[in-house]
């Protein structure tokens, strides 16, 4: 399919696009001299993707590994619970250093050179609920009640959106938006599958085309009672989202979804049952068909569910959820990057509302700490590990926002830090998250 | 002050407006309530009169100002809208439990709050539900199950003007409680789906039930419905 390299270009050359460009050619005409013909072509429109892995990752076994070789006063490995296929981590390179993978990215180590690995992040909370909040918004919730916008509605609302019939997706997540234009507003799917049924036509029912013609017809002459006095009036955001759904019904993108019927992308992707709603690999390939048949450029998913292992079923349940999460990820990314291939325009955070105690319990299994990663690849950051835990007990410290390394007189990273940052990189205003980004990783 | 008196006199007219007559049958009781005061029932505008102007800044006078918004309408929640469907058409959606999610139902687990967004999932299953609960309750209708709950004044066979429009006028009261006078413009998008000449100049009584159909689903799917 290559839908969303024209996709791309419409985008570029989209009706508010053209319009900045005309008041910005007015500006600069005067100036212009013999370059002028040698402008760069205008930035392509931004992709956003939130994938979120929900009951708490455990980073020993992911993004902030241990050396199983070596004892930690503060740390369990549990190494001889695992099978040995998840014991060892792995060395990477990035940006020009040796870093230390938990076994479980494997399938990431291609797409280290894109990666930014947020370290030692504060969430402030062992609170499910809370932490969902939190990573939702990347600003501190009241309590379980996130406060201002979603991620993913914030970048959305961005870009030139007028092109797209689904500016804003959310899969398995709730989406917010308190300060942008209703019709930036996320649409919400419960389940990856659920694209299928919101393509499946109307005229499946017992109406003729006829007929449903002139119920449209009618609909569109309705007004609604409600005076514009009393905020934005029912009828116009119910007109916005009954276009959209004319042109999804109408476009013909059902065959997009019906993942079954791709064999190459359920290779690709690893679908075993491309009906399991919540299979990271469904919900990666979903996300991906989401983006390049050009209906979305913001896609905000639960990637993965079920890491809440307090138990012994961490010994088994834990790596072989965060591999499924990891490998379906690799397999985005690795589409991804097919038309951009350094991330310059597009962005890909992934995250976990906590992380997992290194000490293990009596049960066998690890419970909830606050030391958590966030995992950023591309969108205009510099590449490597920013932040750390402490070595022997995977506690939080302080560091450098520069360097990122361990400093007492620095900063112990927040979610919003990492919002702010990112919201910089991609040219927004940084004033919601109440921080300074890190400009020293801004590329 | 006068402006801002006539600006709040004028919103509690126009809600007035809405409103008009609404006397609809019982079930009509369980949709969700109106926010007390939201349409000026129970509120003296005097109240907001605060005086004489003193001259002091920030008076009404001293400059414009801008009018307070109104509250804020707010869609149904996917419940709200699933028991208004079954209060006006008698009729529940078999897949609601599978959708309201996506409609924006907190399963209190993982979601906490209750979407009420307006956007092209609500709209979709609104309509996929529209359509199976009005064809269901005309289909009752139809066969005497049901006492006429949509057709209720009207049979497939009717072509009467009048008697379409008397049933139309009740479907509006039904759905929307609104009580339409014969020059209502509201009734007009309506009155023409179920009138109008189709392409092949006949309109059999498979059509017309066709467009009672559609006519239900429009009701359901309009703005006044699906918003409080």
């Amino acid at each position: 399919m290559t839908h969303r390299h024209h996709h791309r270009l419409d985008a570029r050359f989209g009706r508010r696009s053209f319009l900045q460009g005309l008041g910005a050619s007015a500006f600069l005409l005067p100036f212009a001299g013999a370059g002028w013909a040698d402008q760069e072509e205008p930035r392509p429109a931004q992709r956003y993707v939130g994938l979120y892995c929900n009951g708490a990752w455990d980073v020993l076994l992911g993004p902030d590994p241990r050396d199983p070789a070596k004892s930690y006063t503060g740390i369990d490995l549990g190494t001889n619970a695992l099978a040995s296929a998840h014991r060892e981590p792995i060395p990477v390179m990035m940006a020009g250093e040796e870093v230390l993978w938990g076994p479980t990215m494997a399938s990431l180590v291609p797409h280290a050179d894109v990666l930014t690995l947020f370290r030692g992040v504060n969430m402030n909370t062992v609170a499910h609920a809370a932490g969902r909040a939190y990573v939702n918004t990347f600003l501190p919730p009241s309590g379980v009640v996130p406060k201002g916008d979603s991620m993913g509605t914030r970048m959305a609302a961005a870009g030139d959106y007028d092109d797209l019939i689904l500016p804003n997706v959310s899969v398995g997540m709730p989406t917010f938006n308190q300060s942008f234009p209703a019709d930036v507003t996320g649409v919400r799917l419960s389940l990856a599958t659920e694209m299928r049924d919101l393509l499946q036509p109307l005229s499946d029912a017992p109406l003729s085309d006829e007929t449903l013609a002139a119920l449209r017809a009618a609909q569109d002459e309705v007004e609604g009672c409600v005076h514009d006095q009393y905020g934005t009036r029912p009828v116009d955001e119910l007109r916005i989202a009954r276009d959209r759904m004319r042109q999804l019904l109408s476009d013909g993108y059902t065959s997009a979804f019906d993942l079954a019927a791709d064999s190459e992308l359920i290779t690709r992707y690893g679908i075993t049952n491309p009906n399991a709603a919540t299979a990271p690999s469904v919900v990666a390939a979903t996300v991906w068909r989401l983006l390049e048949t050009g209906l979305s450029r913001t896609v905000t998913a639960q990637l993965q569910a079920g890491f809440d292992t307090h138990g012994p079923e961490w010994a088994t349940l834990q790596p072989a959820r965060q591999v499924a999460a990891f490998d379906a990820l690799a397999a985005l990314l690795t589409d991804l990057r097919q038309d951009d291939p350094q991330l310059q325009d597009t962005t890909v955070v992934v995250f976990s509302e906590f992380a997992r105690t290194p000490k293990i319990n009596g049960r066998g299994g690890r419970d909830h700490h606050f030391a958590s990663s966030v995992l950023v690849f591309g969108g205009g950051l510099r590449r490597g590990v920013c932040g750390a835990t402490l070595e022997e007990t995977l506690g939080l410290v302080a560091i450098d926002p520069i360097t990122g390394r361990p400093d007492p007189a620095g900063k112990v990273l927040l979610p919003e830090d990492i919002g702010a940052t990112i919201a910089a990189a991609a040219g927004l205003p940084t004033t919601p998250f109440r921080v300074e980004p890190l400009d020293a990783w801004i590329a | 002050m006068l402006t801002t008196r006539m600006v709040l006199v004028t919103a509690a007219l126009v809600l007035a407006g809405c409103y008009e007559g609404v006397s609809g049958p019982g079930d009509l009781d369980e949709l969700p309530g109106r926010v007390p005061g939201a349409d000026g029932e129970g509120e003296d505008p005097s109240d907001d009169d605060d005086g004489p102007d003193s001259g002091e800044p920030g008076h009404h006078d001293q400059g414009e100002i801008e009018d307070p918004a109104g509250r804020r309408v707010r869609r149904m929640t996917a419940q709200q809208f699933h028991r208004s469907l079954i209060a006006v058409t008698g009729q529940p959606w078999p897949a609601f439990d599978d959708y309201a999610a996506a409609m924006g139902k907190a399963d209190f687990a993982e979601i906490t709050d209750e979407g009420r967004e307006i956007s092209v999932t609500f709209d979709k299953f609104v309509h996929d539900a529209a359509l199976h609960s009005c064809t269901a309750a005309i289909d009752a209708d139809l066969e005497g199950t049901s006492a006429g709950t949509v057709m209720r004044w009207t049979k497939p066979t009717d072509r009467d003007e009048v008697v379409i429009r008397r049933n139309l006028d009740y479907l509006m009261l039904r759905f929307l409680g609104q009580e339409t006078k014969p020059t209502d413009p509201r009734v007009d998008p309506w009155m023409n789906l179920l009138t109008h000449e189709p392409s092949d100049g006949e309109i059999d009584d498979g059509l017309m039930i066709e467009r009672w159909t559609a006519v239900c689903v429009g009701l359901v799917t309009h703005p006044d419905f699906v918003t409080y």
